[in-house]
């Protein structure tokens, strides 16, 4: 073997390493610092913070009520996340075609943008008003899921079933080939409601009484500031790492399920199934969901530009031009940041995910779950690890400047928190490209890193931009890791969070509108750029 | 829709334009001997302030904010947890009892700042590592729609105990920021047995126990409660968003405890990277300048110091306009975590 | 020296085991591995280029070994050209850059007159996306050998092309192969595409060699009834054993010499007749019935078999004739493993 192909090969695994190498750094190593600060106690290895765990009566209550929170919050999501797709792929439904792509628009608004909305308009304090916000803000992973198992389906076998059976039973029968597809998403609506710390807590800025787990973990975090025991100053990371157990438990679930189903060959798609005189009913099903979803935050944002939330002047366009200049005034650079940060997001995640992906894909398939572990940590506690895990750091102090707190570590932090969205979107489309072209390739006598860029990547592309948009929304609306690390203090949705607590909605309304008009439009940039017509994102 | 298009574009290229130096941040770029003010103020009001000192200074101030979500504790937390490698250089706390803690834990150097000879001595540390100013008091907000004869109002702490106003009153759980402090010192000045007893009465009067202040206000806004507890910044925020409400500063009667007043405070941190300009911060922080701008801005603060114009046309008293509740800093302080652990026990977390 | 040499080969595959097999496919010759779905026959011929590490086992391509205890060359090193089932072609690439991506030596004008000689010249610059399933899978052709490999390699070459098109594409494999000089192994299930692109066969089943050697002497004297049946059509009757003797549903034959354990009468097409049923003869049920050569070939459902026979007259589905062997009967083993090495 020459050095240069040595070289090349080498090289050619470098970028795995490299991203195994992040995902220990940024996901596993702070999870590891939070659970070994819970056993070195001052004066040595102690289990006393584990063992004062069960005597927290909070904690039950508050696991309990996370529970039913997460169950009924789910079965919202898949009423209408499923509905949505249920009635609108493959149906005779009016505007179908532009309502289905519409089912993952909620994903583009931040959670609390959905909760601000709501609780702008009634009390939203009790478990139900919560339990639908989140169910209404997590329906787009049902809605996707459920896409992708409709779109899986031979026709020819849903005709068999009703020319044998009537429509009924085919409708049933459809219902159940995509069960494991629906279930794979309602465990991801789950797992991201129970994970959720934003919504519940900021509902309870709004007259909640009630907690839930995640708040639990973050009270006692603050509480640190006042701790009086080495217990008392670990209780937050103990009571959390058995949830991460479970989350990651049900992650891996999830996961088992979206690979029983995997991509089939679809002969046929599903013929246009009649809905007869239930055609208008049925559309308020999506138009409901999209309404509240997307329609009732946007248009409470809005009005909040306007004036609503204010009694001293009518609401005016005046006031709108004065909020949007308040809103210029004050947060540009945060809202900039914002961007610049979720761009470096999406593109480091998207050069770790790429390789992590294709042999996650390929060669070894419990990568994935390793990649998939950090959706498994909420955001917040990822947050706490990575600040106790880094703001000491000297490796990160060589590197010069205050590193802790700029940009590249939060692009970093950022990254660990989603590049399980990335990889496993990309490993679920490098499964999708015939093995065989790529063993084609293997034949060629060519540098691994060659083949990779020529063969590999290009056909791979659509889903990178995918992967990154997808990305690049999240980071844009991230709420909990802003919170917690320094290096995201900047941004745009912390500071909106922070307004909004502090009752300034005027310009809490623009930033909110600017950071979607973001999300929405840097996506489209391609489109813009090749003029050519919008395309499903979904 | 091709203009569509093309504005879109501009707008996307106005912003990336602006971006100028992007990636770099106010945070995030570090060059050498920059201070860093980690602040728990609203960040509406004292940004621009610290952007001012900093073109006064010739420097770049970073900035860290606390978050709401946070309750005003999550960056004395993290001077904690960064105690062994100290990042920040000047803490701005929009309190004071977790400021006094952090001194006595020696978390935070002395330093006799020119700039507070004039801040009245009860709001100065002896050690000079803390300097206190401009303050929000502790108020009762009223709901006028519901309230509108002021001689129905309430006028004491002991009223939230009063059955007359059974399930109708609220305050902010006593777990965080200025009604920990607050409770923490009632609890110090009434002494354990009648703190207990007064708490007791809360709960026996269905007293709504909230999670801030922001909410106790809300509920008063709303008509859910006629009033409630709040601190002054809360309620002006009700006021000059045209809510009909009353400000009352309790315990003026004879013999009444009077108003707490929670001010500010500042210090700078021990083995701040950056010793120079944070001294120079200070200085400019707890000016009579920035007391006169706090008490101007929609926080309307009230100044420590006598001769500097308070918040005006609001409902706020000037610092001589009412009797402030007399109460034990120090001891307040380092009582803290004690009674903290205590409340969370009693009011849930 | 053989141009591929493969050494007690095993792959186990769960419930399946590729293997032992030792074979030798001689320089220049044109072999085809033929066997049902399932056989392993795929799986030898990936060995064979890469894409599967044996676990135990040798195999040297020319004077190279490929793979053994220690060694396993990866495929771009084992100088194989390979052609895919369905093309296996790279979506975003066109006809001339597949050809100039595969063979880095490969000018633009070489591969401009290669494309031109599999008959593709008009499609330089189109992508696998608008091409015909015939024009995929002779880009995947003239990609393989794009490379100047020693060893061509193919897998189901003609099932994705359309029937009326596979004698174009037979003629410019044995072309191309012939021109070149090349050792081809040729993996397929199906008989007609094996005894169109291939002189040698192997017959494999469930993971072993069964039977190997030149077509012509396969297709007239199998000696397993698993190549009979596969190769030849020819139906299997069960057997009897009666010590020296074997009963049959035709008649009882005396058992071969040499031969020990159970047997099965073979019937390949033209060994049997079919007359009017009458009751001393065994009688089956007419299938079908077609002209052939002066003759009818007749399809009888006889002793749970599918029998092709041979008539005189015509005779309508459904009615019942007698069936009768005209040929030596062919007394065979289901298969024999122990096949030699040629």
């Amino acid at each position: 073997m020459t050095f240069a192909r040595r070289l090349a090969d080498l090289l050619h695994r470098l970028p795995v390493v490299l991203a195994l190498l992040f995902l220990a750094l940024f996901a596993l190593l702070p999870l590891g610092v939070l659970a070994w600060q819970t056993i070195a106690g001052p004066d040595g290895l102690t289990l006393q913070a584990w063992r004062e765990l069960p005597a927290d009566e909070h904690l039950l209550t508050r696991m309990f009520a996370s529970l039913r929170l997460g169950l009924a919050a789910t079965v919202i999501s898949l009423l209408l996340g499923g509905g949505h797709t249920w009635l609108c792929l493959g149906r005779e439904l009016p505007g179908a075609r532009l309502l289905l792509p519409l089912g993952v628009a909620p994903l583009v608004l931040p959670p609390i943008f959905v909760a601000m909305g709501f609780a702008d308009l009634g009390d939203m304090s009790g478990f139900w008003p919560c339990a639908w916000l989140l169910g209404i803000c997590h329906a787009p992973f049902v809605a996707v899921q459920a896409a992708r198992g409709l779109r899986a389906i031979d026709g020819r076998a849903y005709e068999a079933a009703w020319l044998l059976r009537g429509r009924v039973r085919a409708e049933l029968w459809l219902l159940r080939a995509i069960l494991p597809e629906l279930l794979a998403g309602c465990l991801l609506a789950f797992l991201f409601t129970v994970a959720d710390h934003g919504v519940p807590e900021f509902l309870t800025v709004k007259g909640k009484t009630w907690h839930t787990y995640a708040e639990g973990i973050f009270a006692r975090w603050n509480r640190r500031a006042v701790g009086t025991t080495f217990a008392d100053l670990q209780s937050p990371i103990v009571a959390a790492l058995p949830f991460i157990g479970a989350l990651g438990l049900l992650l891996w679930a999830a996961l088992r399920l979206r690979g029983k189903a995997p991509d089939r060959g679809v002969a046929r798609p599903l013929p246009i199934r009649p809905l007869g005189v239930w055609r208008w009913p049925a559309l308020l099903l999506p138009l409901g969901y999209l309404a509240a979803g997307v329609g009732v935050p946007l248009y409470v944002l809005a009005c909040w530009t306007a004036g609503s939330a204010q009694k001293a002047e009518p609401m005016s366009l005046r006031f709108v031009q004065r909020s949007f200049a308040k809103a210029i005034d004050q947060c540009l650079p945060d809202l900039l940041h914002s961007l610049w940060l979720a761009i470096g997001v999406a593109l480091v995640v998207l050069l770790l995910a790429v390789p992590l992906a294709r042999t996650a894909a390929r060669r070894r398939p419990g990568l994935e779950l390793l990649c998939a572990l950090p959706a498994a940590v909420p955001a917040i506690l990822l947050g706490i690890g990575l600040v106790r895990a880094f703001f000491d750091a000297a490796p990160l102090r060589a590197l010069g400047g205050d590193f802790y707190a700029g940009w590249g570590f939060a692009v970093c932090g950022y990254g660990a928190r989603f590049l399980p969205f990335a990889a496993l979107t990309l490993a679920a489309q490098v499964r999708r490209q015939p093995v065989a072209a790529e063993e084609a390739a293997a034949l060629v006598q060519r540098s691994a890193t060659a083949r990779a860029l020529r063969i590999h990547l290009p056909p791979l592309l659509p889903a990178m931009w995918s992967a990154a948009v997808l990305v690049f929304v999240l980071a844009l609306r991230e709420l909990d890791l802003a919170v917690v690390l320094p290096a995201a203090n900047a941004t745009a949705v912390r500071r909106l969070a922070n307004a909004v607590h502090f009752q300034h909605e005027d310009y809490s309304g623009v930033i909110a509108l600017l950071l979607l008009l973001a999300a929405v439009l840097v996506p489209l940039i391609p489109s813009l750029l090749a003029g050519r017509r919008l395309r499903s994102l979904s | 829709m091709k203009s569509l298009r093309l504005a879109s574009l501009c707008w996307l290229l106005l912003l990336a334009g602006c971006g100028g130096d992007a990636p770099a941040n106010p945070n995030g770029t570090a060059a050498a001997k920059t201070p860093l003010v980690y602040c728990a103020l609203d960040q509406q009001f004292s940004e621009p302030l610290l952007r001012q000192f900093g073109q006064e200074l010739g420097v770049e101030v970073r900035t860290q904010f606390d978050s709401e979500a946070a309750k005003t504790i999550g960056l004395v937390s993290a001077i904690l947890e960064e105690q062994k490698a100290p990042r920040c250089d000047v803490f701005w706390n929009n309190e004071l009892a977790h400021t006094v803690r952090l001194a006595q834990m020696g978390l935070l150097q002395p330093y006799d700042s020119p700039a507070a000879a004039d801040v009245p001595a009860q709001w100065r540390d002896p050690g000079k590592r803390w300097t206190a100013f401009a303050a929000r008091a502790r108020v009762l907000i009223v709901n006028t729609e519901l309230l509108p004869d002021p001689k129905d109002w309430p006028s004491s702490y002991q009223d939230l105990a009063d059955p007359k106003w059974q399930g109708r009153c609220a305050v902010a759980k006593p777990l965080t920021g200025t009604t920990l402090t607050h409770f923490t010192a009632l609890r110090k000045k009434l002494g354990d047995d009648e703190f207990n007893r007064f708490v007791d009465q809360l709960f026996a009067n269905d007293v709504k126990f909230l999670q801030s202040n922001g909410a106790t206000m809300r509920e008063t806004v709303a008509g859910k409660v006629a009033w409630a507890f709040t601190d002054t910044d809360d309620y002006h925020v009700a006021k000059t968003k045209g809510h009909k409400v009353a400000c009352v500063f309790p315990d003026q009667h004879d013999g009444g405890i009077g108003t707490m007043l929670i001010p500010n405070s500042c210090g700078i941190v021990t083995g701040a990277p950056d010793l120079e300009h944070a001294k120079a911060l200070v200085d400019r922080i707890v000016s009579k300048q920035t007391e006169a701008l706090l008490a101007a801005a929609a926080g309307a603060q009230i100044p420590l110091r006598a001769g500097v114009p308070g918040p005006k046309d609001t409902g706020i008293k000037p610092i001589d306009g009412f009797r402030a509740m007399d109460w034990d800093i120090p001891g307040t302080a380092s009582a803290l975590a004690q009674y903290s652990a205590d409340f969370g026990k009693r009011f849930g977390l | 020296m053989d141009a591929v040499t493969i050494l007690d080969l095993e792959l186990p595959r769960g419930s399946f085991h590729l293997g032992p097999l030792t074979l030798a496919v001689a320089r220049g010759s044109r072999t085809a591995i033929v066997g049902p779905s399932g056989s392993g026959k795929t799986t030898l011929l990936r060995c064979l280029a890469g894409f599967e590490r044996p676990t135990r086992g040798t195999i040297h391509i020319g004077e190279h070994t490929v793979v053994d205890a220690r060694t396993c060359l990866p495929p771009d090193r084992r100088g194989v050209g390979f052609v895919f089932q369905d093309g296996a072609l790279w979506p975003h690439l066109s006809a001339l850059q597949h050809l100039t991506f595969a063979a880095p030596g490969l000018g633009k004008d070489a591969a401009r007159a290669l494309l031109a000689r599999g008959g593709l010249g008009h499609l330089a610059d189109r992508k696998p996306d608008t091409i015909s399933g015939g024009e995929a899978q002779r880009l995947g052709l003239l990609r393989a050998l794009a490379a100047n490999p020693r060893v061509l390699l193919l897998d189901e070459p003609l099932r994705s092309v359309d029937v009326h098109r596979r004698d174009e594409l037979v003629l410019l494999i044995r072309s191309l192969v012939d021109e070149r000089g090349l050792t081809m192994v040729l993996v397929t299930h199906d008989r007609d595409e094996a005894l169109a692109l291939a002189d040698d066969l192997v017959v494999m089943h469930d993971g072993k060699l069964v039977e190997r050697g030149p077509a012509l002497t396969l297709l007239q004297q199998p000696r397993t009834a698993f190549a009979a049946a596969f190769l030849g059509a020819a139906a299997c009757l069960p057997t009897t054993d009666r010590g020296t003797a074997i009963e049959t549903p035709l008649g009882t034959f005396r058992r071969p010499n040499g031969t020990t354990g159970d047997l099965l009468l073979c019937v390949m097409p033209g060994d049997a007749t079919a007359t009017a049923a009458t009751a001393d003869l065994p009688a089956g049920k007419v299938l079908a019935c077609t002209p052939a050569a002066g003759a009818f070939s007749l399809r009888v459902a006889f002793a749970g078999q599918i029998v092709q026979a041979t008539a005189a007259a015509p005779h309508h589905a459904g009615a019942m004739v007698s069936v009768a062997l005209q040929a030596t009967p062919r007394l065979l083993p289901w298969s024999n493993p122990s096949v030699p090495s040629a």
